[in-house]
């Protein structure tokens, strides 16, 4: 394949790579790694969009125009808003009537309604009801379509649903809750459970179950009666004619009642709807490649390393070579084609790799729960060339300086017989110089916190961040000047603890500093970043711990578990509560959407206890006066955004009461999150009281013991789809929340570890390569092969400690930092978790440790007569 | 005087059959306690091969080694090792020294691998007889080539060993530094009751030891006592004419 003639050089770098595996394996490694990344993030965000584009254009499966009903501004106007509170409001439908005479028209073959809404199953496993949901992703109801045209749902198994009695369960759920056919399944809708039975279990269009969303599916009467929609559709799904113009039949059903239908071509809306959720998901994207992008840096530390270490090793043939009389330009080529070589191989075995981490880490997800939508896997030729070309530029960008190095071997090397250490510039001006830049960082940094320096155009937020980057990328320059008094720091313990051996270590380390930094540093790049995420997070606990004790006084609280299926807590629930004699007190709230200056706004009633039971702070007025009737009482932002003030009068339209007048009587903050923007008392308006439900309940009880809390729960446990939680519950909730995320983070970020290990395998082996002799004397005099494991051992774990002490360091610094930055916002609290702060330097010794593995045994296997030969 | 170390039909064959070459052929040999003995040959000889598996360093093909009755040829890496450790002190032509550990802690370094205290009246003792007292803070690249040398030698007796092996210990050192290094261990050998077998190839040298064994071809081809220089360099000529 190569001609020896023409490229021997060529060949040569080929014979090289195939006679040392072990070789390609080492600097390939950190490649492979890198590239796996890249590749198993973007199979992952690429599956996730195909995922969504399969979920809406199954949706709209077959059909032509889709026929909406207007939204009154007002609803809109609100659901613009986000919606941020369990409040139930009236959604505009299309009444039945209206599929007949779009049916009707000669251009429509089809029409039949949809009915959507939520509804949730619940499983009893002993004894305790479970409410099913697959992570994040929503829990729907809907009615089956008996339509021969429709084809959103198939049936795998059973019967359609014919009366008020019988479900059909996707498949999805009905597997992975063991569900079949004839089972007894309870579902929630509204606020009622109620108990179904299974007769059919249905795949949705091409994709099981749509975006792991779980689905019930009932009797077209009965799912307008549980999904709060009797009499109407949500939407009616239409197929054309073919000889129809699609334009034209949109036309002509918008003129049936253009006040009030909206009819839209079913495929641009499935990409639209498709497009706007993968927006979303290319935030979720970006942070993936964030992540690849610091493996590839970190990668390309390594692989530099490990260039130099390689040809170090092989000196010798290369001065051969020299001496043969093979030019500078020549050898430098040679180096550039084994990494090109060895670039192709690494970036492939990293595409592959990467596909495996992506299966894994879907496995991973799918394992806890945490629900992404459902599909098949996708790899884009365009991420498989990325990966390529990112993979094949990085190794050959890193080995240039390496290779220019080599090419500087002397021919006379060859004959000379020692390893020699080349001298080295001065640490001083590394130090100088990277002090220079550390400073400038700090400067940046420090002048936000201490108001002395504003750069324009950049936020606070983005100065300190890019502070952090200086000082990161000083304190990176400055590593191998530290190195000395640091490794010196611990040189008595470790002379104290592990004898002669950790004396030899530590000399070791000193011995390159170098060498030493530039390991330490891959390893401090993930450390930075760990505790950063670590102690951000862990102050984020601890202020959501302060503020929720801060905040809710009542020593319970319940709301319901999901605001969708059961958008709040039946009255009765309440009630009972009240009955119980250890019930002190207790205050409900209930919210209705009323207009408000031609805008919807919440309007939340309240009892009166509730002041004892949540912490508001009065601004202005007072709360006697907020008792009376026709009183109104407003939060701080709203008075302020809409500037009212006591005394003033405010005029509401409430939902089939039409307009009232109130009398600002009370404007306060409510400290937690606010359910409403107006209150009023709950018993001066009658209008409430047809209300259903509640929103929140806040009770204290006389004493807090375990019989109690049992009682509280027995009633609560009636009610399915509401909690009752405890200051401890709150408190536990949001830290599941804040632990989830860090999780995600460390599963990350353990990845720039992981590659870091091999940066330090390659290091210890190119120190034990170097000190043949040495490790041959010492064994001659007597050193056990166990001691000189051990010595290689302790080395790495100076690395280890190294980075990881720097790397935490730095990162609980710019935590530290950038919580000061959001004090503005209400971020107050730092703390810094000394467990885990611990466990992750422990990590990394151990870590760095088992990366010298391999070197260990290598030393310890040397040969000694080998070593001490003189020749 | 006792024989600490014998060998017995001690073969060494290094490669597979064609390629093979017999390094050592079926030797066997005493040492004496006490005495300092060189061994010369041709280069080729087997004066190394001898020395490294005496030392423990490398196991023979076939025959045994005995050290103080104990056979040392059957023995693992591990007791190996501790007897190389606890037993034996090693001088080579070079390398000698851990260059990170000033020239102290190189002499104490198999004291300090075995975890022991050194016996420090001892060291001083070697300290002074080989005369190096006022370099021990120093490391081995802040000393001369004969200094390097001596050092090493005070190490290697610094365990209080029952033999010290030397190969060529003064094979780098000019003749002055030579003649010193020689000399301390030859006052050791009569002063400190040590046992010493050197490999040498240098007639000069091999007249400070009190027998001088020449190998040819892996056999031994005669054993001298105490030879003036004349005498040995008269035999090295007749060997390699032969
Ligand atoms: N590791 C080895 N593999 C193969 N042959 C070896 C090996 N070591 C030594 N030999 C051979 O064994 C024979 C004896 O070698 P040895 O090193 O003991 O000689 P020497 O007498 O020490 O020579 P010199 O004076 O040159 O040091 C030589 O022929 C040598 O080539
Ligand atoms: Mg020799």
């Amino acid at each position: 394949m190569f001609g020896f003639t023409k490229r021997p050089l060529f060949l040569i770098a080929w014979k090289n790579l195939k006679t040392y595996p072990v070789r390609i394996f080492l600097t390939t490694s950190s490649i492979i790694l890198g590239v796996a990344v890249i590749i198993a993030s973007n199979i992952f965000s690429e599956s996730n969009k195909s995922a969504f584009d399969n979920l809406f254009s199954g949706i709209y499966e077959g059909v032509d125009l889709v026929v909406q009903p207007i939204q009154e501004d007002f609803a809109e106007g609100f659901s613009g808003d986000g919606g941020q509170g369990p409040i139930s409001f009236e959604v505009k439908k299309i009444p039945d009537e209206k599929i007949n005479e779009i049916q009707n028209l000669p251009s429509v073959k089809a029409a039949w309604g949809e009915v959507l809404g939520f509804a949730q199953f619940i499983k009893i496993v002993d004894g305790e009801t479970v409410l099913i949901s697959n992570g994040f992703a929503p829990t729907f109801g809907a009615a089956w379509d008996t339509n021969s045209y429709a084809q959103q749902w198939s049936l795998v198994e059973g019967e359609p649903p014919t009366n008020t009695k019988e479900v059909v369960m996707d498949v999805v759920t009905a597997e992975n809750h063991e569900f079949s056919v004839g089972d007894r399944v309870t579902v929630l809708a509204g606020a009622t459970p109620a108990s179904f039975t299974i007769v059919g279990i249905a795949e949705f269009a091409n994709v099981g179950a749509p975006g792991g969303a779980t689905f019930a599916l009932f009797e077209f009467r009965t799912a307008q009666k549980l999904l709060d929609s009797r009499g109407e559709v949500d939407l009616i799904n239409v197929v054309i004619e073919n000889n129809f113009d699609i334009n034209d039949v949109k036309n002509e059903i918008t003129n049936l009642d253009p006040e009030n239908l909206n009819v839209i071509n079913a495929q641009e809306a499935a990409a639209e709807q498709a497009d706007s959720i993968k927006q979303g998901l290319d935030f979720f994207n970006t942070i993936l490649n964030v992540f690849a992008g610091i493996a590839i840096f970190v990668g390309a530390f390594i692989i530099q390393n490990t260039f130099r270490i390689l040809l170090l090793q092989r000196t010798k043939e290369l001065s051969l070579l020299r001496a043969l009389g093979t030019s500078k330009r020549q050898i430098y080529r040679l180096v550039i084609s084994e990494s090109l070589f060895m670039s192709v191989i690494g970036s492939g075995l990293g595409i592959a790799l990467g596909i495996g981490l992506a299966v894994a880490v879907k496995e991973g997800l799918q394992y806890f729960e945490f629900g992404l939508p459902d599909g098949p896997l996708v790899l884009t030729t365009e991420a498989a060339i990325t990966g390529l070309i990112i993979g094949i530029t990085v190794t050959i960008l890193s080995s240039l300086l390496p290779a220019r190095k080599a090419s500087q071997v002397s021919p006379m090397e060859a004959i000379r017989d020692s390893v020699s250490t080349p001298r080295r510039k001065s640490l001083f001006m590394r130090l100088v110089f990277g002090s220079l830049i550390s400073v400038a960082g700090f400067g940046m940094l420090f002048g936000v916190l201490y108001d002395f320096l504003d750069l324009p155009t950049l936020s606070s937020l983005q100065q300190v961040g890019f502070g952090a980057g200086v000082i990161f990328v000083g304190i990176s320059v400055i590593t191998p000047s530290i190195t000395k008094p640091f490794v010196f720091l611990f040189d008595k313990a470790y002379n104290i603890v592990f004898g002669i051996l950790g004396k030899l270590a530590t000399e070791n380390s000193k011995r390159t500093p170098r060498r030493t930094a530039s390991t330490a540093s891959a390893l401090m790049i993930g450390l930075t970043l760990i505790s950063l995420a670590n102690v951000i997070t862990t102050s984020f606990k601890a202020q959501a711990e302060s503020l929720i004790s801060e905040v809710i006084l009542a020593d319970y609280q319940v709301s319901a578990s999901n605001v969708f299926v059961s958008p709040g807590i039946p009255t009765g629930l309440s009630e009972e509560l009240l009955e119980l004699d250890e019930v002190t007190k207790l205050s409900r709230t209930r919210a209705t959407v009323v207009g408000y200056n031609q805008r919807p706004l919440i309007l939340g009633a309240v009892d009166e206890t509730v002041f004892d039971l949540v912490k508001t702070d009065d601004i202005s007025g007072n709360r006697n006066d907020f008792l009376k009737k026709d009183a109104i009482g407003i939060l701080k932002q709203t008075a302020e955004r809409e500037e009212l003030f006591v005394g003033d009068e405010v005029v509401l339209t409430i939902p089939e009461e039409g307009e009232r007048t109130f009398t600002v009587a009370y404007i306060f903050d409510w400290t937690t999150q606010p359910p409403a923007e107006f209150f009023v008392l709950l018993e001066n308006n009658t209008f409430f009281a047809d209300e259903s439900l509640d929103t929140e309940l806040y009770f204290n009880v006389n004493k807090k013991t375990p019989e109690v809390e049992e009682k509280i729960n027995a009633i609560v446990d009636e009610y399915p789809g509401v909690e009752v939680r405890d200051e401890d519950g709150l408190v536990e909730e949001a830290n599941n929340q804040i632990q989830l995320l860090l999780n995600v983070i460390y599963g990350f970020l353990s990845i720039s570890i992981f590659v870091a290990l091999f940066g330090i395998t390659n290091t210890l082996s190119l120190s034990v390569y170097e000190r043949t002799r040495e490790i041959g004397l010492m064994r001659a005099i007597g050193t056990y092969r166990k001691q000189i494991r051990r010595m290689i051992f302790i080395e790495s774990s100076i690395i280890a400690i190294f980075g990881a002490v720097l790397g935490t360091g730095l990162g609980i610094f710019f935590a530290w930092s950038l919580i000061q930055t959001l004090a503005d916002e209400g971020f107050t609290v730092f703390a810094v978790s000394i467990s885990q702060t611990a466990l992750w330097i422990g990590i990394s010794i151990i870590a760095g440790v088992i990366a010298a593995i391999l070197p260990a045994i290598r030393a310890s296997r040397q040969n000694i007569l080998e070593a001490i030969s003189y020749e | 005087m006792e024989k600490i170390i014998n060998s017995v039909n001690l073969t060494k064959i290094y490669g597979e059959k064609e390629t093979s070459v017999t390094a050592l052929d079926n030797i066997t040999i005493d040492f004496k306690e006490n005495q300092f003995t060189a061994i010369m040959g041709p280069s080729g000889s087997g004066k190394s091969t001898l020395l490294h598996c005496l030392a423990g360093l490398d196991r023979p093909s076939s025959g045994e080694i005995f050290l103080r009755d104990q056979d040392i040829s059957t023995l693992n890496d591990k007791q190996l090792t501790k007897i190389r450790r606890d037993s034996f002190g090693f001088v080579f032509q070079a390398f000698n020294l851990i260059p990170t550990l000033t020239a102290e802690e190189n002499i104490t370094l198999p004291a300090s691998i075995a975890g022991r205290k050194p016996d420090m009246d001892w060291v001083k003792t070697v300290v002074e007889t080989v005369d190096i007292g006022d370099r021990l803070t120093h490391r081995p690249n802040e000393l001369s080539g004969g200094q390097q040398q001596r050092v090493a030698a005070a190490r290697a007796m610094a365990t209080k060993p029952e033999v010290i092996f030397a190969d060529e210990p003064s094979g780098n050192l000019d003749s002055k530094s030579s003649k010193e290094l020689l000399a301390f261990m030859k006052s050791v050998v009569d002063e400190l009751n040590q046992t010493i077998i050197m490999v040498t190839h240098d007639p000069f040298a091999a007249s400070f030891a009190q027998r001088v064994v020449m190998l040819k071809d892996g056999k031994v081809a005669s054993d001298l006592n105490g030879p003036t220089q004349e005498e040995i360099v008269s035999e090295v000529t007749a060997l390699t004419n032969i």
